[in-house]
Parts: C-alpha cells; structure tokens; sequence
C-alpha cells in the first residue's frame, strides 16, 4: 500500500431541504483513503453513504467541508470541473447497472471511453471481466451478475484513479455477488486501482483493506483490517 | 460513429412509428412550401420575361374610333416608344354543333415596330398577311382542336367569314384567357382570340380607315401615370372608353392575383406544419429525457457535459426534421411539376418552365433545423436540471389529490374505467391541452377545404343565381333606342326583359382610382337582389350610387362619401357622386345607378347599350343573330364552367384534406404512443388486476375521444378566425369571399377529424399488444 492520500475527507456536512425539514445526511464526516487500497464504507440505510460516495465522486457537492483527491482539493470545483473530473478521475458502479439498453456490452464500455484521454483496451477489459463472448449482446439478453460486470468494465475502461461502488451486490444473488466482488478485489490488485465499495453488508468489510462505519451521517469508525480475506471465503 | 450516436439511431428505429409520423408532417410542410414557392417563382420570373422579351403592351385604351393616321401623333408623344392601332370585337364562332355557343374575340392589327403584344408562333406562322387568314390562340386551338389548315367561321355584323388557319399562337396579353371579368374563370372552349389582319377586321366590322382599340410601349424610365393621363386627354376627341396600365389589365391582373395568393400561402401553411412537428417533437424529447432521467444521470457520472447530452437529444430532433425535410425537398420538387403543369392549363406562357431553386434547398433545410433545434433546445432544456447524483434516486411520486369532479355526488356513479379516464384527463392537464389544441389545429386544417369549397360554390350561386338572376345578359355593339329592344322582345320568347346600360369609368376617390364598370339598372329591377353589408335587401331607386363591396374596400370609400366618376365620352364633364350604399356583390367590381340618373349625368335620353333577359327557350343564338348584339353571356354556360372548375378543385382540396388528417394523425398517434410508454406501470396493474389490453386501450380511446371533442369544441371559434383571416387575404376586387358558415361544414370537419383520430388510435393498438406489462413492473435497465 502506498502511503498517498487518495481521498482525504475532512469536516464533511451535507443537508438537503425537504418540505420543512432540513435532512443533515451528513455530520462533520472525516476520513482519509490511501492509493491502492480497497475500503469498504459500511453503515445502514439512510446512514450518508451513498451521500457521502457521491460527493467523493464529484456527482454531488458538499454544504461545508472539504474532500481532497490526491492532495487536489475538489470540493469547492466548479459544475465544469467536477465533469472534468468525474471523465478522467472517478469510475462509478451502481447497484442496478444502469446500461443503456440500446447498446451492446461492448458499445456500453466504448460509450464511457470516447471521452477520455487514455483509456484502456477495451477487448481486454472485457476479456479480464469474463464477457469475451457476450460482446455483441444486448443488456436484456444478459444476466444480472453480467450487467454488472459489464458496469464494472465500463467504469474500469476510462482508467480512473478510483472506482466508486454503490451497492455493487445489493440486486445480485449471493454466488453473484461473489464474483463480482471477486473481480473487484482482481481490478484493485491487477489493475492498481482504488476501489470504495459501499455497502449494507457487513460481511463484505472482511476483504476490504479498510473500512469505514457510518451511521447517521458521521463516521463511527475507520480501521485497517490487517488480515483482509478472499471474497471466496465470504458469506451471507 | 459515436455511441451516443449509436444510440440515437437505435432511439430511432425503435420509436421508428413516431418519428415517421412526424416527419410525415414536415415533409407535408416542405413539400408545400418548395412546390408553392418555386411554382410561384418560376410563373413570376417566366411571366416576366415572356413581357419582356415579347413586348407586352404598357397602356391600353379603347376608343369609339380613331383615324388611322392619328396612330404616328400619338407614337411621336413623349415617352412613347411603340403605339399600335387595332380593330377588336367579339363575335359568335360558327362550329359544328348549331347549340354550342362560342364566341371569338378578332383582333385585326399591323405588326409594329419597335413591336408590342408580340406573338409566339407554338405552330406555323406568327404574322398574316391575307385577309383571310387567321391566327389562333393557344389555348382554345387546343381545347378545340384546331389545326393549321382548318377553317373557322366567324359570324360578323349578320354575315359568316371563312378564315384558314396559319398558326397556333401565344399573347402576352391573353395569359390568363377570359372575356370579361365577370366570367371569373376561363373557358377555353367557348371563348377565344383570332389575330386577323387589320385590312380584314376594318372591311368585315365597317370601321374603314380607322381603328377602335389601341396598345402603346412606354419608354422605359418613363412614368407611365403621366403618360396615361396625357394619352387620355390626346385620345379624348376619338371616344375614349377605358384606358388602362399594364397592372390593371385582366389577364396580368389574373395571373398577379395567382402569384400573391400562391406566395401567401406558401407563408402561412408550411409554418403551421412545421409549427405541429415541432411542438410534438418537443413533447417527444421533453418526455423522453424526462423518462432518460437515470440515463443523463449516469452520462453525466461518467463526465458527459450537459451540453453533449443536450446536443445527443438536439441531433434526434435535428435528424428526423433533416431527413423530413430531404424528403420534403423532393416531394416538393415534384409537386412543382405538377403545379407548373397545371398553370400550363389556365396560364399560357410558352416560356414557363420548371427551374429549380437552390435557395429554397437552403431555405428548407435552414428553416427546418431552425424548426428541430428549437424543438430540440426546448424538449432537451430539463436536462440542465438533472443532478447525477438526484437522479439515481427514483422520482417521489406526484401528490395525489381528488380533482374536482371526485368531490361531486354523482362521480359513484361512474365505472372504474371511466374514473380512470377523467382522473387520468383531469390530472394532466398538459397533455390534455396539447393534444386538444392538436386537434384544433386539425380540425381547422381539415375546415380550410371544405370551407373554400363551400365559398366558392356559395360564391357562384350567390352571384349567378341570387344576386344576379337573368337567364342572359346582353351586350350591345352600340347605342340602341326603345324601338330595337322592343324588336327583340317581339321576336324572342322571352318572358321578362329590362333594358341596361354597362359603360366604363375612372372612379377617384382622394389618391386612389380604378377603372370600372357602372351599370344603369331600372328602378325596382327583378334582376338584382341587392343587399347591404348586413344582409338587408336594398332596392335600387332614381339617384341611388350602389357600390360593390369590393371597390368599396379597393377605394376605401364608405356609404355617404363622394367620388369623382371621370367620364370618358365627348362633350361630358365628370361628376361627383354621393354613394347611397355598399352593397354585397362576389364577383368582380362595380358601381350601380338608376338607369335614367345614369342617362342624365352620363349619357342621353333613352340610351341603352344592353338588355337582361328571362327566358325559358334557348335564344342565345337569335339573339345572336340581331346585328346590334355584341355579346350574350347566359347563365348556363357560366354555371357549366363553373362545374368544371369545382372538378379540378374538389381534387386539389382533398390533397389538402388529406394533409390535414396527416397532421391529426401525427398527433394523436404520437401523444397516444408517449401516453402509453409513461403509463407502462399503471397499465401493467391494471392487467395484474385483471384488465384485458383490449379493455386498457378501449380506456385509451375513451381518454382520446374526450380530447377530440374537446378539441373540435375548441376548433370551431378558432378555425372562424382562421377562416376570417384567410377571407380577407384571399379576397381582391375582383372577387370577394364571404364567409357562409354552414352547419354541414362543420359536421363534416368534425367527421373527418374523428376518421383521422381514430386511424391513429388503431396504429396505436399495435403497441399495446407488442407492450410486455411484466417487464415494465420489474425493468431497471434504463
């Protein structure tokens, strides 16, 4: 693990309006993410993380505090920069996939690569991600764990410096949901990738580097798992 | 290509059923909008250059008689270029058929030089020599099939001449061919133009050395204003009857009418088209990106700027209206061919022919993207709204609230379907008032055809049948006394006759002038129903000035004002007159006296240059036969012509109707495709619940039949407008349009609107059999 500050989180307040009622989803939330590892942010629903994930990801901005990437300070970036930042810096993976219907696996990936300076081999990516045969199809002709692989080659493909996960397992079976994991811890070794995974699932914070804990905004915890497991070894 | 490309294409062949219909609407527009306007062009620019290069004539004046060797004083006046001196008269045309009724008018003229009212030979000879060869216009040699060779017989002064045909030609004066403004349409089988020899025409109609007609070339630059009112203070000795410039001759009149009302439309109605595709293709995009909402979020997180985003949805609009708009290039190239060959039949202009316009490519393409990008901007515009991170989150669901009729006592009455169909209506009101005011538009579109059917229809039979009622309408050769109508009424069986007086005049009234007919009628006449512009009969009685409405509004003169009557006969003076009343009259421009007020301000006592006549029996032909008459005009031919050209009309109008239910179609079927798509989910409880699709699209139609009565409700004062609007910049002084609502017109708007919805409900169903309700419950790919 290098000792660079991917992320580096600090006082972090975010509040949304709703009707009458001021929603503080997140409370003076501080933290910091090395390069290279592989964290888990864990918290119940309605707990910030998704909030929290998104401001990291540039998609959202924060009402006070600061978040540094890689010691550039991206919280007060204007809408044009956050763009900037989100082509080249940040690769995200949701929940539902969110592919667009009317391309293939492969135009899915190339959708996310044609605005970036230096993107990867797409063939190989999708090769890497076990998808060499499903290229050519359609996401209504493949699975869900396949949807999300696909997802996870689209995110990976632009090369970003982190890959932002929400719920990455939260639609798929346990198996799936495995491999998928599996091939997110195989994208943070091979391919030296940042990866925060957040997630309800306290059982996948056993083969994160490590993880955050969340709830109601703040940050309970942030501790190094000294001993992270194979995702072949979790279960739930 | 680019994956958001990609996407737009598969976007399209998707949806490939919306998109047609709208481009069917914008390749409806352009077609209109090149075929009109290069039918338009094309007749100005061979119009202008037929005058030019075969010398119409600037100025034309009718006189009584004028030596033939006054002709070099009046070519030596300043800024004359060319004076030609002719004989002219109508007369029957003897043909096989002793019941068909043609007349020909002779014009006996030395070619001059420098030439006016040049000739084009399309056959044989361009000048005659002989006296008795003939050269014939175009368009009735055609009608008639007259060769060169043949012979024809015209019957002048009580005696038949036998003159052989030398060559088919073309006038740049007799474009528009038509013998007098009151026949408004051309008949080109019963009225046509023999170019004889001035030696011919002088001997055959008595006028010795002298001539009754004249044409003049002015030099160019000069003001042909003054020269008109020179020539006719020079020309007053010789009678002057009428004199006139170029724009207020017949035939250029005509055909200037034509070009104007092609170029209006050519404005308005391709606006509107493109207009609709816009507007729909706005909602389409508005609800598409509304639907991509999780799309754009997930574009925007993988740093897609709002702007790529905004141009991905820009190019779909921008796209469909492109090749719309190809589409509408071509088809409108073609329709111009069909619009230049049908001007080929009314307008002979020998020269005409189909050029085609690069501006108007450019034009259309430019208007038509202008027309999407706006489409485009507006439907895409939300998108500036998402944020990446609020649209991964699903929409709270609207607020429910009762609508009004819920709150009423009797909404437990009503089904659940129907319940459905109001909340639905009452809970989008958007919607509602755009396919409403869809249907509106419809509904006018559909009305402008059977309105202008109804006008013109009610347009001949209000002139030839209630404001006008004689069977025959006389003209005499000359002057005749009581004692020459009495013989006409001794030898014809004729059951009512009134003598009349028809004379030519300048009318002024402050800047403006037109020359005009004023018509001496007998105080109480049975022939006319004169009304006021309120529809009260008026009865024309001694020192009454009646002024059609037409020359009313060309003059802008009102019930009370006084013009001044400029009179064109010897030892005259001209008079002032008060107008005692605007009468209604369709057709043509005119004033109407008491017969014996127009005698003593005019004329002398007893003066009569016409009779109108009732009849049961035929007598056309006697009355030919009387040397005195000029003309016989009876009510039958007109009615006859008028049968023909409501042919050719109800043709062109039923294109016109058909494009209107093109723009109903497209859309209903577009509000009813975008309908059923954000429906999906309720649609797909509905069947969980129990409904059959048939029973969900019988809800849909329901939901649309509503709209479409809401919308024709809502069409009817607006196509009224509509209608009021197209009447005023349709109507001239030579015809005015009235409007004449009738309730059918409106029923049959109504029932065609109705087809055309329904046709697009039923394309409509397709879809909702091809919809996989399940799939909708549990979709998440976006």
């Amino acid at each position: 693990m290098s000792e660079v500050r991917a992320i580096e989180v600090n006082a972090l307040k975010k509040s949304y309006q709703m009707g009458e009622v001021t929603v503080e989803a997140l409370r003076e939330a501080t933290f910091f993410v090395e390069e290279g590892e592989f964290v888990v942010i864990l918290g119940p629903s309605g707990s910030g993380k998704s909030t929290l994930l998104n401001i990291i990801g540039g998609m959202d901005s924060p009402t006070s505090g600061e978040v540094d990437f890689f010691g550039e300070r991206i919280s007060h970036y204007s809408e044009k920069q956050l763009t900037q930042y989100r082509r080249h810096q940040v690769g995200f993976v949701f929940q539902f996939y969110n592919l667009m219907a009317s391309l293939t696996a492969k135009e899915n990936v190339e959708l996310a690569t044609e605005i970036c300076d230096d993107p990867m081999n797409i063939d190989q990516i999708l090769s890497d991600v076990g998808l060499d045969d499903r290229k050519g199809h359609f996401p209504s002709q493949m699975s869900g764990g396949e949807q999300q692989r696909v997802a996870i080659a689209r995110a990976v493909a632009k090369n970003p410096k982190v890959l932002l996960c929400d719920e990455p397992t939260g639609a798929l079976d346990f198996e799936t949901g495995i491999s998928i994991l599996s091939l997110l811890s195989r994208i943070n070794k091979d391919y030296h990738k940042t990866v925060v995974v957040i997630t309800h699932n306290a059982s996948i914070a056993d083969m994160a580097d490590r993880v955050i804990t969340m709830r109601s905004g703040k940050i309970r915890s942030n501790t190094m798992n000294d001993s992270p497991v194979s995702p072949e070894r979790i279960e739930w | 290509m680019k994956k958001l490309n990609t996407r737009l294409a598969r976007l399209l062949r998707e949806s490939k059923g919306q998109f047609i219909a709208v481009a069917m609407v914008i390749i409806l527009g352009l077609s209109m909008y090149v075929a009109m306007s290069t039918a338009a062009l094309n007749l100005k620019s061979s119009l202008n250059l037929y005058y030019e290069q075969y010398h119409v004539a600037d100025l034309f004046a009718e006189v009584t008689e004028l030596p033939e060797n006054k002709i070099e004083d009046l070519q030596e006046m300043p800024g004359i270029l060319s004076a030609q001196g002719r004989v002219v008269h109508t007369v029957p045309l003897r043909v096989s058929d002793p019941n068909e009724k043609v007349r020909v008018r002779i014009i006996g003229a030395t070619p001059t030089d420098p030439v006016v009212n040049q000739l084009f030979a399309l056959e044989g000879a361009s000048e005659v020599y002989k006296q008795n060869d003939v050269l014939v216009i175009d368009t009735f040699a055609r009608e008639r099939g007259i060769r060169i060779g043949d012979i024809l017989t015209p019957h002048i002064m009580g005696r038949d001449y036998e003159l052989t045909v030398r060559g088919i030609v073309s006038s740049p004066e007799y474009i528009y061919l038509m013998e007098n403004e009151q026949t408004m349409l051309p008949d080109y089988k019963k009225f046509g133009v023999l170019f004889t020899t001035e030696d011919f025409a002088q001997e055959a109609f008595s006028m010795g050395q002298s001539y009754n007609d004249l044409v003049f070339s002015v030099e160019p630059g000069m003001d042909s204003e003054t020269i008109k009112n020179e020539m006719e203070e020079e020309l007053e000795p010789y009678g002057v009857q009428t004199i006139y410039l170029l724009k207020d001759q017949m035939s250029n009149r005509m055909v200037q009418e034509e070009i104007k009302g092609v170029e209006q439309t050519s404005n308005v109605i391709p606006m509107v088209f493109l207009g609709v595709a816009a507007a729909i293709m706005g909602v389409m995009i508005h609800r598409l990106v509304k639907g991509d909402r999780i799309t754009i979020g997930i574009l925007k997180s993988m740093g897609y700027t709002n702007l790529d985003i905004i141009k991905h949805y820009t190019m779909l609009s921008l796209v469909v209206g492109l090749i719309g708009g190809v589409l509408g290039v071509i088809g409108g190239t073609m329709m111009a061919s069909y619009f230049t060959e049908m001007y080929n039949m009314f307008f002979s202009i020998p020269i005409m022919k189909l050029t085609f316009y690069w501006q108007y490519l450019f034009l259309s393409v430019i208007l038509v993207s202008a027309f999407s990008i706006a489409a485009g901007l507006y439907g895409a515009k939300d998108v500036l709204n998402i944020a990446p991170a609020d649209s991964m989150r699903p929409v709270a669901p609207k607020q429910g609230k009762r609508t009004i009729l819920e709150r009423t006592f009797f909404w437990k009455y009503i089904s659940f379907t129907n319940k459905n169909v109001l909340r639905n209506l009452l809970r989008n009101k958007r919607r509602v008032v755009f396919i409403a005011l869809g249907i509106s538009l419809t509904y006018c579109v559909i009305l402008i055809p059977l309105f202008s059917l109804h006008s013109f229809d009610s347009l001949f039979i209000k002139m030839y049948g209630e404001f006008q009622t004689m069977d025959y309408n006389v003209n005499f050769s000359r002057a005749i006394d009581e004692a020459g109508i009495q013989v006409i009424d001794d030898e014809m069986e004729i059951q009512h006759m009134e003598p009349k007086i028809e004379f030519p005049f300048t009318v002024h009234y402050q800047w403006r002038e037109k020359v005009v007919n004023i018509i001496g009628v007998q105080a109480d006449t049975q022939f006319f129903n004169f009304k006021d512009l309120d529809e009260n009969p008026v009865i024309i009685q001694v020192g009454d000035i009646f002024v059609s409405e037409g020359l009313a509004n060309t003059l802008q003169v009102d019930r009370g004002d006084q013009i001044l009557v400029e009179t064109f006969i010897p030892e005259r003076d001209d008079q002032e007159i008060r107008i005692t009343q605007v009468i209604q009259q369709n057709l043509g421009s005119n004033i109407y006296m008491e017969i014996n007020t127009m005698r003593d301000l005019f004329l002398d006592a007893g003066y009569t240059n016409g009779v109108y006549i009732d009849s049961q029996a035929d007598v056309k032909s006697g009355l030919e036969d009387f040397r005195f008459v000029g003309s016989v005009q009876s009510l039958k031919d007109m009615q006859d012509v008028f049968m023909e050209f409501m042919d050719l009309m109800i043709y062109s109008l039923s294109v016109m109707l058909f494009f209107g239910g093109v723009l109903g179609f497209a859309i209903v079927y577009n509000a009813t495709i975008l309908s059923i798509n954000e429906r999906r989910l309720e649609f797909s409880a509905l069947q969980v619940m129990g409904f059959s699709k048939q029973e969900i699209f019988r809800m849909l139609l329901r939901e649309n039949m509503v709209l479409s009565t809401i919308g024709i409700i809502a069409g009817i004062p607006m196509s009224i407008t509509m209608m009021d609007s197209v009447m005023r910049q349709f109507s001239t002084d030579l015809y005015t349009l009235r409007i004449d609502w009738q309730p059918i017109m409106f029923v049959q708007a109504a029932f065609f609107t109705i087809v055309f919805v329904w046709i697009a409900e039923a394309a409509t169903y397709q879809k909702i059999k091809r919809l996989d309700f399940i799939e909708a419950l549990k979709n998440r790919i976006t």
